[in-house]
Order: structure tokens, then C-alpha cells, then sequence
């Protein structure tokens, strides 16, 4: 899986954590729900690491400590490319 | 208007059901119940719920304060059990059937309450009773059917819960703006088309 479509697929689990987090709020014993949410946070987690692992962090808390701090050798914002 | 009334629903033959409103005359008789079909659109360029709603067709064109000819001093069962019949009420409140509410309650009522149309009417009638200009039920359809919310009787709103059900795969739900199937629709909103 090349860089985007890992970052798609980490895009695409965290909009369904969010999703189900929604319906949580209003419907905070049901137990599918609840079983749903845990399989998608854990492989939402599982896809964010394995981006981080690979590409640089995802945000600043995903920084893996070593000697440097890593969060500013990716692009900042304004140097993305269209 | 009488404020609040036990109603003991076997005698009007009524199904009830929670949050049912139920209207009443001046006179304490039983002008109709239940919920009138949605109607929230208001110039029929919109099908939505609308479909094949005749109130909405049928009123929404006519002025306010048309009287029909013909329908005055209409009193017949028959007839009420139409919309034809219900333009009138306003107009035959001073009639003296309408007047007294046990004779309401014991026939034209009971007429009205096998119409659906009719219910729709009185619901709209109760709501119009302190504006002149409103004399015929078409005329409450009318206003009912316009986007002027402040003309339209008070009404009671309910949201069915959700349950969890078979949710759409991470890509679908990525595309869709949601994962929940029952959720994706169409967006009918942004005003006028």
C-alpha cells in the first residue's frame, strides 16, 4: 500500500470512529454499538501507526522519540502539493 | 376554546396514540384528531411527502377569505364528510347545530372523524380561529401549505430513534458522509427551486 492510500484508509477509519462515536452519545449502552466502536478504534489505531511507521507522524503526538524530534521533517501545510 | 378535556376515545371511535392531538370547538365538541399529512412544502415544485397530498393541491391556490357559493349553511353528513363540506366551518359556527356541542359530538363529528381530509381540515381550523380573514378550511390549507411558519397551528414533532443496524463498509461510509445506511439521503433542503 503506497503513501495515499494508507493515508485514505486511515482517513477512512477515523471518519468511521467519529461516525459511531455520534451515535454512542445518544445511545450509550448499546452493546453493538459499543463492540463496533472497538474494532474500528483498534484498527484505526492499527492504520495510524503503521502510516506513522512508514511516512513520519501524523500529528505531533505521533512523533516516534529517538534522538530528534521527527514532527518537523514532513511538509508543513503550506508545502503540500496540490 | 376549552383548555384541556378528557376524552374518552371509545366514544368517538378513536384510535389514539401518544402525542395524538385532538381539537375541539368553542363549545366543547370534538372537531377531529390525529395528524394531518405532511405538508411542508408549500408551492408543489417539491414532491418530498407531498405526493399525492389533494389538501395541499386542492387549497394551497385560493385566496384567503373564499367561501365556495353553495356550501353555505351546509349541515349534511354527507357533505361533511368532504372537503367541500369542511370549508365551511368557520362560516357555520353561527348555525345552530354548531352551536350545541352535544349534537356536534353526536353526529357531524363522528361523520368528520372517518376522513382523513377532514381531520387535516380541522386541524388547520384550530389553529386559524382567531384570524378574520380565515374562513374556509381551504383557506387553512392554504396557509398550512405556505412557507409562513408563524400562520401555522402549533404542532407536535417526534424523531424515531435509531437503532444500530448493518452499517456500510469504512469506504462506503467515507463516500456516503456516513456509515449508517438509514441515514444516507438525499439533501432536499436550501430553500427554493
Amino acid at each position: 500500500m503506497n503513501k495515499d492510500e494508507m493515508m485514505r484508509k486511515v482517513q477512512m477509519l477515523s471518519f468511521v470512529v467519529v461516525d459511531v462515536n455520534l451515535f454512542l452519545d445518544t445511545h450509550p449502552n448499546n452493546t453493538a454499538a459499543l463492540n463496533y466502536y472497538e474494532k474500528y478504534r483498534n484498527l484505526y489505531m492499527e492504520a495510524k501507526s503503521q502510516y506513522e511507521k512508514n511516512f513520519g507522524p501524523l500529528t505531533a503526538g505521533g512523533v516516534d522519540i529517538k534522538d530528534k524530534w521527527s514532527w518537523i521533517e514532513t511538509p508543513w501545510p503550506w508545502q503540500w502539493e496540490a | 376554546m376549552a383548555d384541556v378535556q378528557a376524552v374518552n376515545a371509545a366514544d368517538y371511535d378513536i384510535e389514539p396514540y401518544v402525542g395524538m392531538p385532538i381539537y375541539f370547538d368553542d363549545n366543547g365538541a370534538l372537531l377531529g384528531y390525529g395528524r394531518k399529512n405532511s405538508c411542508i412544502v408549500s408551492d408543489g415544485t417539491t414532491a418530498g411527502n407531498n405526493t399525492g397530498n389533494k389538501n395541499c393541491s386542492g387549497g394551497m391556490m385560493e385566496s384567503p377569505g373564499t367561501v365556495r357559493p353553495g356550501n353555505q349553511g351546509m349541515q349534511n353528513n354527507q357533505d361533511m364528510q368532504n372537503n367541500q363540506g369542511m370549508q365551511n366551518n368557520q362560516g357555520n359556527q353561527s348555525n345552530q347545530s354548531m352551536q350545541n356541542g352535544q349534537s356536534m359530538q353526536g353526529t357531524q363529528n363522528n361523520q368528520n372523524m372517518q376522513n382523513a381530509q377532514g381531520m387535516q381540515n380541522n386541524q388547520g381550523n384550530q389553529g386559524m380561529q382567531n384570524n378574520q380573514g380565515m374562513q374556509g378550511n381551504q383557506n387553512v390549507q392554504s396557509i398550512m401549505c405556505s412557507r409562513n411558519f408563524e400562520t401555522w397551528p402549533l404542532a407536535m414533532a417526534y424523531v424515531p430513534w435509531q437503532a444500530f443496524k448493518q452499517t456500510y463498509s469504512p469506504e462506503e461510509g467515507f463516500e456516503a458522509g456516513t456509515i449508517f445506511p438509514e441515514l444516507d439521503l438525499p439533501f432536499l433542503g436550501g430553500g427554493r427551486r
